[in-house]
Formats: C-alpha cells, sequence, structure tokens
C-alpha cells in the first residue's frame, strides 16, 4: 500500500496514531530530550510523509521510521557535538525486540499492571527514584537506607518485573 | 523488560519504560502538530515546556511555568474584530433603514458575571490578579475543545488506582488506546456589553472630532484597588483634552473598567494615567510602578509604555514579551530586566537594576545608568547606593511568576499524592495529600522554570506524624535537588513557609545553593516518618528583588 494514496491527511494522520509513541520512545532511548523528541518525531513523519513508501506490515514500517528516526537523531547530535546514549549499531535489534509490533504500547501496559502489585518498601524505593527521579543516593538517604542496599532494591524489582511483563506479553 | 540485564542499553531502555509506567515522560500526542505542518499550516503548535492547552483557556489554578502567556493571540482577536467591526458598518451604511419592532432597542441582559478566572481564594480572603483577558465584548477564542487540528493535551498520570489482587490482575494492553482528549477548562461566558455604567462602552468625544465606530480595545494592564491603602493613587483619562478622574469613580468612563465582584480594574490599550506610586500589572505579567504620567498602548504581542512625566519602574523579569518604554521617539526595549525609566526634556534616564535594557542600539546592564537622546545612549555610570534607594523600589511587595493550587490536576499531573477535598471555615479547599512512610507531594512543573534575581518559593501545608519537612526542586542541569531540611511545625494546622532560592542547597553535598539562572523541572515537600500525611494546599514561586541590600 502506498503510503500517498487517496487521501494522504488520512494516511498521515493513521500512521502517525499508530507509530508515533513507539518513534517517540526510541529517540528518548537515543538520548534526546523531550523537547528534541517531540521535534525529531515530527520531523521523522515529516519526512516519510514526503517520500512515499511501501507498507507491508506494522513491523517493517516501524523498523522504517526508526532507521528515518535514527538518520534524523544523527543529524542532530553531530550538530551540536553529541554522543548517542547508545550502541547505535544494535540499537534497532535492541529496540525492536523491546517494542515488538506496537511501538512498546502492549509492553508498557503490562509493565503498569505489574508495578500495581509492587508494594511496601520496594515501591517507595521505586517510586523515588523512578517516579520522582531522586538519584540513588537521594533514594537511600530519604528511605533511611544505605546507597547499596537502594541498588539491590532496585534490581531486585526490576527482575521481578522483567519475569511479570514477559508472562503477561506471552499470555497474549 | 528483557532477559538480557546485562545489557546497559537494555537497562536503560527498561529506566525509562519503568518512569513512563509510573507516569513520568509518556509520548505526547503529536498528531495535531504533525498534520498541521505536513499542511503547511504554520499555526502555533504546542512545542514540549508549552501549555497544550491554549493559554487563554487555562485557568490559573494549572501549574504555570514562570511565563505568563495571557497576552498570547490578543492582538489577533483585537485585529479580527476591528476588521469585522468595519465589514459590519459598511453593511449598516449601505443597507436601506428598516423599521424595528418595539422592543429592538433592548439590550441583551447582561451576564451575571463571574469571579474573574484565575483570582484564587487564599483561605485568608487574598485574591490574587486575575488572568488579564480581552476586553468583554471580546468573543471567547482558543476555547473550542480539541479537535483534529487543535492540539490535544497529553495523557495526565493520574492517580494510581487500588491494587488488585492477583487473579483480577488483567493481562497486558495489547493497544494503548489513544489518551482521550482532556476537557477544557470550563469557559465562564464573557459579560455581553450593556448599558452597564462602568463598561467602557463608547467614550464621550470631544465636540466637532466626528463619531467613529467604537473599535474593541484590548485590555492592556490591570491594577487592584485597595492595593494602596485605599489612597487614591491612579487617575486616567482618555486625551489630553479630558479631565483626570480617580479610577475608583467607577461612574466615569476614562478607559478603564472595574471586573465586577472584585476588587481588580481592567486598563484598556490608548488609555492615559496618572499614579502616585501606584502599581499595576502589564498585560505580559510585568510589574509596573508609576510616579508620573503614562499613557498604554497595546504594541504587538505585548504592552508599550509612554513615559509623559517624571518616573516609572518596570520589572519585566520572567515575563514573556518584552516592553517597550518609549517618550516621544525614544524607545528602549525591555526584555529580561527591570529598570527605574525617568523622562527628561528630549531625553530618556535609564537605571537598570536586573537584567539588561535596550536602547540606542546599546545593552545597558544591570547596576548601570545611561541616559538616552536623539543621539543615542550615552553618560553612562555605575549605581550609586543613591539610585538603589529610588523611592519607587521601596517597600515592593513580592510578585507572583506563577502558581499552582491543586484546584485541579497540574497540567502535568502529580508525580506523588492525589488530590483531596476538605471543608474548612465552611469553605471547601482542594489540596494535595499523601500519606504512609515518608509522604509527600511532588510535580512536575509546566515547563523549566529558569530562577530570577529575589525569587521566593511559598506554600501551605499541614502534616501529621512528620519528623522532618524536606522541600526540595529538581535541577535537571545539575541532575542533583536543591532543597532545606525545615521543622515540620505543629501538626494538624496549616503553616506557610517562604523560602529565598538562596536557602535550598544542592542535596548532595550542600556545598552550593540554588541561585539565579539555575533550572527546575519538578519539585516537591517531603515528609519524614514512619506514618505521616501531608497535605500542600497551594505553592508559588514570587520574586521580591531587594535592591541596595
Amino acid at each position: 500500500m502506498l503510503m500517498a494514496a487517496a487521501d494522504p491527511t488520512a494516511r498521515l494522520e493513521a500512521l502517525v496514531r499508530n507509530h508515533q509513541r513507539g518513534v517517540w520512545r526510541y529517540l528518548r532511548w537515543l538520548g534526546a530530550g523531550a523537547a528534541e523528541a517531540d521535534d525529531l518525531t515530527q520531523e521523522t513523519f515529516l519526512e516519510v510523509w514526503r517520500r512515499p513508501f511501501e507498507q507491508y506490515d506494522d513491523r517493517a514500517t516501524a523498523a522504517y521510521l526508526r532507521q528515518v528516526a535514527r538518520n534524523r537523531f544523527l543529524m542532530w547530535i553531530r550538530a551540536r557535538g553529541r554522543k548517542a546514549e547508545v550502541n547505535l549499531d544494535a540499537a534497532d535489534e535492541v529496540f525492536g525486540e523491546f517494542a515488538r509490533d506496537d511501538g512498546g504500547d502492549a509492553r508498557i501496559g503490562a509493565l503498569a499492571d505489574c508495578l500495581r502489585r509492587v508494594q511496601g518498601k520496594t515501591r517507595q524505593a521505586v517510586d523515588l527514584f523512578y517516579a520522582d527521579g531522586h538519584s540513588r543516593a537521594e533514594t537511600a538517604r530519604l528511605m533511611g537506607m544505605n546507597e547499596e542496599g537502594v541498588k539491590t532494591l532496585l534490581r531486585r524489582v526490576k527482575d521481578s518485573l522483567r519475569e511479570c511483563v514477559e508472562q503477561k506479553l506471552n499470555r497474549t | 523488560m528483557n532477559h538480557r540485564p546485562d545489557n546497559p542499553d537494555r537497562d536503560r531502555l527498561e529506566d525509562l519504560a519503568i518512569e513512563e509506567a509510573l507516569g513520568r515522560n509518556p509520548p505526547p500526542d503529536l498528531r495535531a502538530r504533525i498534520l498541521a505542518a505536513a499542511r503547511g499550516d504554520d499555526a502555533p503548535t504546542p512545542r514540549r515546556g508549552e501549555p497544550s492547552v491554549p493559554a487563554r483557556g487555562r485557568t490559573a489554578r494549572q501549574t504555570r511555568g514562570l511565563s505568563r502567556k495571557h497576552w498570547k493571540g490578543a492582538p489577533f482577536v483585537v485585529t479580527a474584530l476591528a476588521l469585522a467591526a468595519a465589514v459590519l458598518a459598511v453593511f449598516f451604511a449601505l443597507k436601506p433603514p428598516v423599521e424595528l419592532p418595539a422592543n429592538a432597542g433592548v439590550t441583551a441582559e447582561r451576564a451575571k458575571p463571574t469571579p474573574a478566572a484565575g483570582a484564587k481564594e487564599r483561605p485568608g480572603g487574598e485574591q490574587r490578579p486575575p488572568a488579564i483577558q480581552p476586553q468583554a465584548n471580546t468573543p471567547a477564542t482558543n476555547q473550542a475543545a480539541p479537535g483534529p487540528d487543535r492540539p490535544e493535551p497529553a495523557p495526565e498520570p493520574g492517580p494510581e488506582p487500588a491494587p488488585k489482587p492477583p487473579d483480577e490482575v488483567e493481562g497486558p494492553v495489547p493497544d494503548q488506546p489513544e489518551p482521550a482528549p482532556k476537557p477544557e477548562p470550563k469557559v465562564e461566558p464573557r459579560p455581553e456589553p450593556g448599558p452597564v455604567v462602568d463598561e467602557p462602552g463608547p467614550e464621550p468625544k470631544p465636540e466637532g472630532t466626528g463619531a467613529k465606530p467604537e473599535q474593541p480595545r484590548a485590555v492592556v494592564a490591570s491594577m487592584e484597588l485597595g492595593a494602596a491603602g485605599g489612597k487614591r493613587v491612579w487617575s486616567s483619562r482618555l486625551s489630553d483634552s479630558d479631565e483626570w478622574k480617580p479610577v475608583q469613580n467607577l461612574n466615569e468612563l476614562r478607559g478603564v473598567r472595574r471586573v465586577p465582584d472584585t476588587m481588580l480594574v481592567e486598563v484598556f490599550d490608548g488609555t492615559q494615567l496618572k499614579g502616585a506610586g501606584g502599581e499595576l500589572t502589564l498585560a505580559n505579567g510585568a510589574l509596573l510602578r508609576c510616579d508620573g504620567v503614562i499613557s498604554l498602548h497595546a504594541d504587538g504581542d505585548s504592552v508599550r509604555v509612554e513615559l509623559v512625566s517624571d518616573d516609572i519602574y518596570l520589572d519585566n523579569l520572567g515575563c514573556d514579551h518584552a516592553v517597550r518604554v518609549t517618550r516621544g521617539a525614544l524607545t528602549a526595549g525591555v526584555g529580561a530586566g527591570a529598570a527605574i525609566f525617568a523622562a527628561g526634556r528630549g531625553k530618556l534616564d535609564i537605571t537598570c537594576l536586573d537584567g539588561e535594557i535596550s536602547a540606542g542600539g546599546k545593552t545597558l546592564p544591570a547596576g548601570r545608568r545611561a541616559t538616552l537622546n536623539d543621539r543615542g545612549l550615552g553618560r553612562e555610570f555605575e549605581l550609586t547606593a543613591r539610585d538603589l534607594s529610588h523611592p519607587l523600589v521601596g517597600g515592593l511587595k513580592p510578585r507572583v511568576l506563577s502558581e499552582e493550587d491543586f484546584d485541579d490536576l497540574p497540567a502535568r499531573g502529580l508525580i506523588r499524592g492525589e488530590l483531596a477535598r476538605l471543608e474548612e471555615d465552611g469553605k471547601t479547599v482542594t489540596v494535595a495529600r499523601d500519606s504512609g512512610r515518608n509522604a509527600h507531594v511532588s510535580l512536575e512543573f509546566d515547563e523549566i522554570t529558569t530562577l530570577l534575581p529575589g525569587q521566593m518559593v511559598r506554600l501551605r501545608y499541614r502534616h501529621t506524624g512528620a519528623e522532618k519537612l524536606i522541600v526540595q526542586f529538581w535541577n535537571p542541569d545539575r541532575k542533583d535537588n536543591f532543597g532545606i531540611d525545615l521543622p515540620p511545625g505543629r501538626p494538624g494546622q496549616w503553616h506557610e513557609v517562604e523560602l529565598r532560592i538562596e536557602r535550598l542547597l544542592d542535596r548532595a553535598t550542600a556545598a552550593s545553593a540554588a541561585k539565579a539562572g539555575d533550572r527546575w523541572q519538578s519539585g516537591g515537600v517531603y515528609t519524614t516518618g514512619s506514618a505521616t500525611t501531608i497535605e500542600v494546599d497551594w505553592v508559588e514561586f514570587v520574586r521580591l528583588p531587594e535592591y541596595g541590600k
């Protein structure tokens, strides 16, 4: 199916609706700030809008969009003398595995479900570190723990969350 | 969440996913913005750090960053209305007269005035100046619900639902639904123009000038009656031939209008004002103090102040748009700056107190004064103690830069805490609340806030069970919090705290203090204790410069 079909605006709208979150998450992961990810996501969709392409399936489309986004991101960081936060050679494979066909929506949804089960001290550490953005040292101070203890706690919760998410995703 | 935790890239991906699942930094809905760009539509689209909801439609209870954007778009409204008025005038001039029914002259009943938007009532009865609105007969714009062509608000993290038993936990969401458009803040109907004496309706014209169709005029400033001890500090008039009348005299039509049921007076474009130390807020949020005569004019996205005589003090730090101060052909630009301007014969003396002032092709920095005349900016000197003790900068009151009163969820939601309604002295108060071990309330600002000289944090809270209270804010550039530990005060009672930013130290080493120019992204109020509650009624940033101290 060609992008430039009968109703191009509707096609662009559908493309953006289905893939914008995946592209945005990918750019954030590569190292773009939130505002930069907004801009680069827009540039990515505008580029594919100007250069119609064949859409075989969602996974292939997502991979193509990530390729365009990656190029945009590279131009952006080169202009600023910055470096990517991740290994770009393996980036698409790692993110593709994470995002599957939906840009990561299902994984984030499963993760939110799994997080609801996290309670007590572990939950407090998760909130302070991830939701509030405290450093590990600050989280430890606020919780009256030492930093190594918080590190261990967070590692364990990530392990259990990983397991919980995989179970949920494999169930579907 | 893959089974390869040893890969730092996957680890980073997992961290970002957890943050998003907890409601921090979710992907925005960029459809409207991208479609607008694809159409070549150059309409402004929301950018990260700018409100998704049109500024005019926002209520003060949504967290604002430092900038005040009430003025955005007003010139377009005024221009459009002027064109519409001209078209109507031509239409009626050409149309043959028709016989009117008997009641045709009766004007619509004036809509019941409502408290001005943004006028948050403090527990002590204190009111804040409301957001400045277009003139009453200006049609409300930018208030429609999000449509396909309008930016939609980003999804907001809400309070976490109660945990479900494992057997009730739902499976993974296969396809996250698009965030539903958030209802726009309710817009009260604007009062209809009617035969009310304090409306700025058709002004009396000097004889012989010929009646022109009334042009809608923009509100360019507002002032609070009684703010200066009830003295008559402001008079107004429309032209040099008018008499000066005190703005308190509501029966007079002198380019001002009192906002019903408030102590607020709005000033319209073109009005001349005479002040004896009076204060007003320009439409872009700037503070102006006047000991002399000025006239105020809409000026693109901002306001132009024509200094007719004597002195003004203008503080435009933290405001969106630059203000021009003119004296005849002489012009000074006030962007991020605060200065005293004094009118002289063919000259304008400028005393720059904070930031910088541009004039005559040069920039005058803080701590310097100079004279602007038709040859440019010259006679530049360092400020003296006398300059800094100018009467117009004595006894300044804190200027509210931004506030969050938790009457509604902040634009980016709460990172921690939830809204709760309380009955207090017969009134309903909405607060942000949290309870449990080390309970805390925290939120991310609409946009990253750059701290200003003289900035302070103020907040009202109460707690139970807290051993300590911590007020802290996240500096994304330093990747550290800046905060202060405070004794929490008596449990169960409301407390108000006012902190100069310099009292907040970096939490990692406590070796450096927050300072003007630092940027804050989020912040909160934390308690320590095994079983605590914290309720925050409001938090605000204010600026109170202390020149010469």
